[in-house]
């Protein structure tokens, strides 16, 4: 079937198997890296994209579902001011990342600035969670978001909270 | 399609994203049962430019012998485990190889597997490690009590952030080969011996590790070699990366443990004699396995001074995968029943936990297997701290108070607290290997740059910005003009595995003692000057040394309280006090400790395999509960001022955890708790014994 979808602000259309993993069909034929093909069931959260705007595990994702849907990965990620929030909230408060869950963590803190309401720490650690890395400091990725979302309530991100 | 020559690629961060121009994939066909006579293999009609590889096809030797054993590089005749490798599949298509390979019959005749380790026939015995100090018999007759106790750990995943694979591509006359292994120089030495070439005609760079937990200490090896077998015969660049589900069930995993105590205390509750046994299930061709046994012997005794000692350590070789290190080689798990084994002598003894170490641990002058200590443990200085700040006597008082006066004995008290101490000992070398002495080097070019280079460098991270310090404060240079060079065995010296916290024990000390002979000589001698150096072997003639003299000592306190419904043991707080000689980096230490207690956590209540009636298999995985960050409890680390040389601490949290966690469990449920993780079923008991 053709599969035509919004990529990181480009209109894409490619021939895909209806149930080939949007994860492969991103890495393999997009050559977007960023995102893992790990655990391939949903688990580890290395392979999240936002799909219209909400965060999911495109190994979940059967190519035909993301038919007319805007799919951002984290390469369209880090072009957005919650991106700059994010890492700036990471490295200043030292919760250093190990080069394999950066990019999942990042977009799962992302996903939090974005949101219309005010996370609580549960709640912040819930999506945190939805990472799977055993190199990260809890008290170090919690400080981060919360850095993150302070510094975006001013901005542009910052509504409605 | 990303594409690029092997030898244009001087780094990738992650082997799953490594850009091959002209690459074949590798796939690996394995044995469907746990042990047996390969009586063939038969390989399906494959397209053009697809072949099949088996034992012997491989241009060089068969085996990996530099490992404390010698492990098949495709099995040839019998199989030993469940997934063994036994022939590879090579093709320019990934799937149509998976295909191939899932279409590939490997017909056994199968022989009785046995997958037990508690006990066992004599054969299986791989190796042993005994040691006796004292009159442990007389000492045990005589003793006013005598505990005995047997503490279990169970087999566990690494779960490192990638899986394992390797790649490999021909640069003119040298191999490349990209590897995610802690040890580079032992994985192009295992790549030389399978394609039978020197071994500088190979060449080993170290991909992305994360956090490995010695899960990627020599298995990258045997995979090095499938790829570059691959490469070799096909005469392209070759690519094997295992899925997560294969990693999962076929890789080495943390090796099963028992330890049986028997005790004996004097009436005032001093410890007299200890009677010890290991057990260690090291699964199919025990890679380590001497090494385990006598790491794991030395341990038995923990912190404690007990002047009639008898240890018997074993290593049994069962019909499971390799299994092997994890956070250490044999020590996490003797350090968890040690620490119950102290909680029980306390309790036998009528004493608090805290004050029968305080009466019981080693002082300078005391023996703990080997010689006596020139320094005692230091349980006050460390411990002074911790109750303080984890509240420990208070909160252990009222726990107990609740647990004796609960008006309903059957249930359990719910509320408990525990504690742990003891040593991380020093970075040694493996005494399976004719190691070169770890060794760095530093050259200073003449834009004033500085390269520091090491086998057991990382490309980023606390370690490489301690590193970079370190040399800027000696030499007068900014840190932004030193560069640590990617790890490639063509390049850096051999800094041994990277194990053992041996990037903080050892690596930095030789880069400070390199920077300062560069000092030296910086204005004397032209530009570039490039320093090596090698740490020592103790001289024959030196006086005999404790390990413990030399270790980083910690302790730890976790709090639980029983879920009331479901009995689970959320856990409440955890604390953490180091004394680790000089911290370079106190913020990047708390913070690896912190995250160490968190992941040492989670292995205790989480992460459970079963292995009992053999090897894992994709439903394990759907089952390995994951420990997540929203599960950490709050983690407070802090580090006791010591001027001494900086020590590795990167197995404290793994061994101090655990034991706090089970002796806080133990007091919760009124019930000794001596298995660890606490969801795990009866692995390792030989339904044949």
């Amino acid at each position: 079937m053709i599969v035509e979808f919004i990529l990181n602000g480009e209109d894409v259309s490619l021939k895909a198997d209806p149930l080939e993993r949007l994860s492969d069909l991103l890495r393999e034929r997009f050559d977007l890296t960023s995102l893992m093909s790990d655990c391939r069931e949903g688990v580890c959260g290395k392979c999240v994209v936002f799909l219209d705007g909400l965060l999911v595990n495109s190994c979940m994702v059967p190519a035909f579902k993301a038919r007319g849907t805007e799919v951002v990965t984290y390469e369209g990620f880090k072009s957005t001011e919650s991106f700059a929030t994010v890492e700036r909230s990471f490295r200043e408060a030292g919760a250093e990342l190990c080069g394999f869950c950066d990019s999942a963590l990042f977009m799962a803190a992302g996903s939090l600035i974005e949101a219309t309401v005010r996370p609580s720490e549960e709640e912040i650690m819930e999506v945190l969670s939805s990472v799977y890395c055993r190199c990260v400091t809890p008290s170090r990725a919690l400080g981060a978001v919360k850095a993150a979302l302070e510094s975006s309530l001013g901005g542009k991100y910052g509504r409605a909270r | 399609m990303r594409t690029a020559r092997a030898s244009d690629l001087s780094m990738v961060g992650r082997l799953s994203d490594f850009p091959l121009l002209d690459a074949v994939y590798v796939g690996t066909v394995r044995s469907p049962v746990s042990r047996g006579a390969i009586r063939s293999i038969s390989v399906p009609h494959l397209p053009r430019g697809y072949r099949s590889v088996t034992a012997d096809d491989i241009p060089g030797s068969a085996r990996i012998d530099s490992i404390g054993a010698s492990v098949p590089v495709l099995a040839s005749g019998r199989v030993a485990y469940r997934g063994e490798p036994v022939a590879l599949i090579v093709g320019p298509d990934r799937l149509r190889v998976a295909e191939a390979v899932s279409m590939t019959a490997v017909r056994v005749d199968e022989e009785p597997a046995s997958f037990g380790y508690e006990a066992c026939e004599s054969r299986r015995l791989v190796a042993a490690y005994s040691t006796d100090s004292g009159s442990v018999d007389a000492a045990l007759a005589k003793a006013a009590r005598v505990v005995d106790g047997e503490y279990r750990m169970g087999p566990q995943d690494h779960y490192y952030p990638e899986p394992q694979g390797a790649a490999a591509g021909f640069d003119y006359d040298k191999l490349i080969v990209f590897s995610s292994t802690q040890w580079p120089f032992q994985a192009r030495d295992a790549v030389a011996q399978a394609l039978g070439v020197r071994k500088d005609e190979v060449v080993v760079r170290t991909t992305s590790l994360g956090s490995h937990l010695d899960g990627k200490l020599w298995y990258p090896s045997l995979l090095a070699c499938h790829a570059a077998i691959a490469a070799r015969l096909s005469g392209k660049n070759a690519l094997l990366l295992l899925s997560r589900t294969d990693d999962f069930m076929y890789t080495t995993k943390r090796a099963p443990t028992l330890v049986s105590y028997r005790a004996g205390l004097d009436e005032a509750g001093k410890l007299v004699a200890m009677d010890a046994s290991v057990m260690i299930n090291v699964g199919a061709y025990a890679p380590f396995g001497a090494e385990l046994v006598e790491r794991a012997a030395k341990a038995v005794a923990g912190a404690y001074a007990c002047p009639s000692l008898r240890v018997a350590a074993r290593a049994v070789s069962t019909d499971l995968p390799p299994m092997g290190a994890f956070m250490g080689l044999g020590t996490g798990p003797v350090a968890f029943a040690v620490e119950r084994l102290a909680e029980d002598l306390a309790d036998a003894a009528g004493m608090d936990p805290y004050e029968w170490r305080a009466m019981n641990v080693a002082r300078r002058g005391d023996q703990t297997l080997g010689p006596p200590l020139r320094k005692g443990a230091p349980l006050d200085a460390v411990c002074d701290r911790l109750l303080a700040i984890s509240d420990y006597p208070r909160k252990r008082s009222s726990f107990e108070l609740i647990r004796k006066r609960r008006p309903d004995p059957s249930s359990p008290p719910g509320y408990g607290i525990g504690l742990a101490f003891g040593p991380q000992r020093p970075a040694t070398a493996l005494s399976c290997r004719d190691a070169q002495a770890p060794s760095v080097e530093v050259t200073l070019s003449k834009d004033s740059t500085l390269t520091i280079r090491s086998s057991v460098a990382s490309g980023s991270g606390a370690v490489t910005r301690i590193w970079k310090r370190i040399a800027a404060t000696s030499l007068g240079l900014s840190p932004e003009a030193v560069e640590v060079a990617t790890p490639s065995t063509d390049e850096v010296p051999d800094s041994g595995p990277n194990v053992f916290s041996r990037r903080i024990g050892v690596v930095t000390r030789l880069i400070g003692s390199a920077c300062d002979g560069l000092a030296s000589k910086r204005f004397r001698e032209a530009l570039p000057i490039t320093v090596r150096k090698s740490q020592r072997a103790r001289s024959a003639k030196a006086a005999p040394e404790s390990p413990l003299d030399d270790a980083s000592w910690g302790a730890a306190v976790v709090e639980l309280e029983l879920d009331p419904v479901d009995a689970a043991p959320p856990v409440r707080g955890i604390w953490l006090v180091a004394k680790a000689g000089r911290i370079l980096s106190r913020e990047d230490a708390a913070a690896a400790l912190e995250r160490d207690a968190a992941v040492a956590l989670g292995l205790c209540v989480a992460e459970c395999l079963d292995l009992s009636d053999g090897p894992a298999d994709p439903g394990d995985l759907r089952r390995y509960g994951l420990w997540r960050i929203k599960d950490a409890p709050p983690i407070q680390v802090e580090f006791v001022d010591d001027d001494a040389e900086p020590k590795g601490i990167g197995e404290l949290a793994y061994s101090l955890v655990p034991a706090a966690f089970a002796n806080a469990l133990s007091q919760a449920l009124d019930s000794p708790w001596n298995a660890l993780p606490t969801c795990r079923r009866s692995e390792g008991v030989d339904d044949d014994s």
